[in-house]
């Protein structure tokens, strides 16, 4: 109970610390900005003549002393962005560079960053950044995943009428379950060409070439996406309210519940067991890190007004990158390191007067 | 009152109120809901999100009111909630993906006992006998009738005279 009493305490105090307003303590140059947004912000919603002053200040929450562009990526490795709602996949570089790949509906690397696997309404289409199309598939295809070796890779996609799996090379396409629900699958990182999907009230790994089920495991919960950590020991299926970390062998480890609060995100930081998660309170938004090996030892990496949008561990694990479209900014975490990229919205315009809603999720993959 | 200060420092920032709040709150924070839920790693989880909900709320936290009924109130109803999900987890026959609830130790003891009650007639007993709520005051924290919180003192009190015997 000692232990249990400190480690709760440290969370605890974290969370209080980087909270807003504390106006006895020295603080961080992260906090300053966030006290004023939310002392104004109160002041500026209440009263009616406040309204003039509030879009400003509105377009004043954020981390100061942002870099007014994306000039690098802290970490090695390539980043996929994709624009929901036809604004395109867009590609960046670790040196910075990014370019319009297409005008696709969603993208995922292939397992060595090789080729991207994307879609449009109509099609699947696998290609090469550098060199383009390599193959299509006529289909309604939605949330596909690419697993393998350098020689042998599976792909796994969403139709209407269940989920389906082609082998790398456009090859073989087949449906592995038509009662799969829409659910992004994900690739045992352990068994080769074995995935993790929901379909009839449970969560079904399966291998895609016999078709034979290692396991079924029934859960409660309507989830919203499937993580598996580097290493193929957790699986976290995450909910809106609840996320349970399965093990290899389809039991439950350990329940992660918030207290009236919503998960939007969920990623296991590379080569650790530790969970990252994006949540969304009554005043705002948090990124809380769980180590499931350790059940109460969590921290709260980062806080802040309004939504977070998706988040992504760099490759190496050392750098998580969130978006934060409230503040129209994008922050690239490293312990209490912040660094903060302004100026997003302008740096993938959609051609139109609408504000990219950016993903990132499991996007930013290794060196070539 | 030492409480309302530390909650008044604590809202204007001073960390070493809050730890003293938390040093007063955590031992039955954490014990009800390890009492209710009769799980180590749950009722951790439970108290830390309480308190991480008051450290989010704080700066509305009216400071006339007392802080642990309003805790209790946050940590029981949650940990009502693990058991039930849990229950209904066990319902759906998931024994071969599911690991065994950790059973409670039966070494006879009032503790034990309490742990044989269901969820609901637990948390009664806990805030009653272990939190030393009255029952008007658990009729609040719960949501419940009066009556309700009665009867259920009083069945659960039955069954653990009969765990006993």
């Amino acid at each position: 109970m000692r232990e249990a009493e400190r480690r709760t305490w440290e969370v605890v105090k974290r969370a209080y610390e980087e909270r807003s307003p504390a106006p006895r303590r020295a603080r961080k140059p992260l906090v300053p900005a966030l006290i004023a947004v939310a002392v104004i912000l109160g002041a500026a919603i209440a009263t009616p003549p406040g309204h003039a002053v509030f879009q400003k200040v509105r377009e004043a929450v954020g981390v100061q002393q942002a870099e007014p562009a994306l000039f690098s990526l802290p970490s090695s490795g390539r980043l996929l962005v994709v624009s929901a709602d036809h604004g395109g996949v867009w590609l960046i570089h670790d040196n910075g560079l990014k370019r319009r790949i297409g005008s696709y509906t969603d993208a995922e690397w292939s397992p060595h960053g090789l080729y991207v696997i994307a879609t449009t309404p109509h099609q699947l289409v696998a290609l090469d950044v550098n060199d383009g199309i390599r193959w299509t598939l006529p289909r309604r295809a939605s949330w596909p995943r690419w697993e393998g070796t350098r020689v042998d890779t599976r792909i796994a996609y969403l139709t209407p009428t269940g989920l389906r799996v082609v082998a790398g090379d456009g090859t073989g396409d087949h449906v592995l379950d038509r009662y799969a629900q829409d659910v992004p699958p994900a690739w045992d990182p352990l068994r080769l060409h074995t995935v993790a999907y929901f379909s009839g009230g449970a969560i079904v790994l399966r291998n895609a070439d016999s078709g034979q089920v290692v396991w079924r495991a029934p859960i409660s919960v309507l989830p919203s996406d499937l993580v598996w950590s580097s290493d193929g020991r957790y699986l976290a299926v995450t909910s809106s309210h609840k996320v349970i970390v399965l093990t290899q062998q389809g039991r439950v480890h350990r329940t992660v519940t918030t207290l009236g609060e919503g998960f939007v995100d969920a990623a296991f930081q590379p080569r650790t067991h530790r969970l990252a998660l994006s949540i969304r309170t009554a005043t705002g938004s948090e990124v809380r890190v769980v180590d499931v090996d350790h059940p109460g030892h969590a921290r709260t990496l980062f806080a802040g007004p309004g939504t977070f949008g998706d988040f992504v561990w760099s490759p190496d694990g050392r750098w998580l990158l969130l978006a934060w479209p409230t503040a129209d900014q994008w922050l690239f975490l490293h312990g209490s390191r912040v660094h903060a990229v302004g100026n997003i919205k302008e740096q993938f315009p959609r051609g139109d007067h609408l504000g990219p809603v950016l993903q990132l999720d499991q996007r930013w993959c290794c060196t070539r | 009152m030492a409480e309302r200060a530390w909650i008044r420092g604590a809202q204007q920032g001073s960390v070493a109120d809050l730890e003293r709040l938390f040093r007063e709150h955590w031992p039955r924070a954490y014990r009800a809901a390890h009492l209710v839920t009769g799980d180590a790693a749950a009722a951790e989880d439970i108290a830390q999100e309480a308190f991480l909900a008051a450290v989010r709320n704080l700066d509305r936290f009216d400071r006339s009111r007392p802080f642990g009924p309003w805790l209790h109130r946050i940590v029981v109803n949650r940990a009502i909630d693990w058991t039930r999900a849990r229950k209904l987890r066990a319902e759906v026959e998931l024994g071969d993906y599911l690991p065994a609830a950790p059973a409670p130790e039966r070494n006879g003891s009032a503790l034990a006992r309490i742990a044989e009650l269901p969820a609901e007639h637990r948390a009664v007993v806990v805030l009653r006998y272990i939190l030393e709520y009255t029952p008007g005051e658990i009729a609040e924290l719960l949501d419940l009738p009066r009556g309700t919180v009665n009867s259920r003192l009083r069945r659960g009190l039955d069954r653990m005279k009969e765990d006993a015997e």
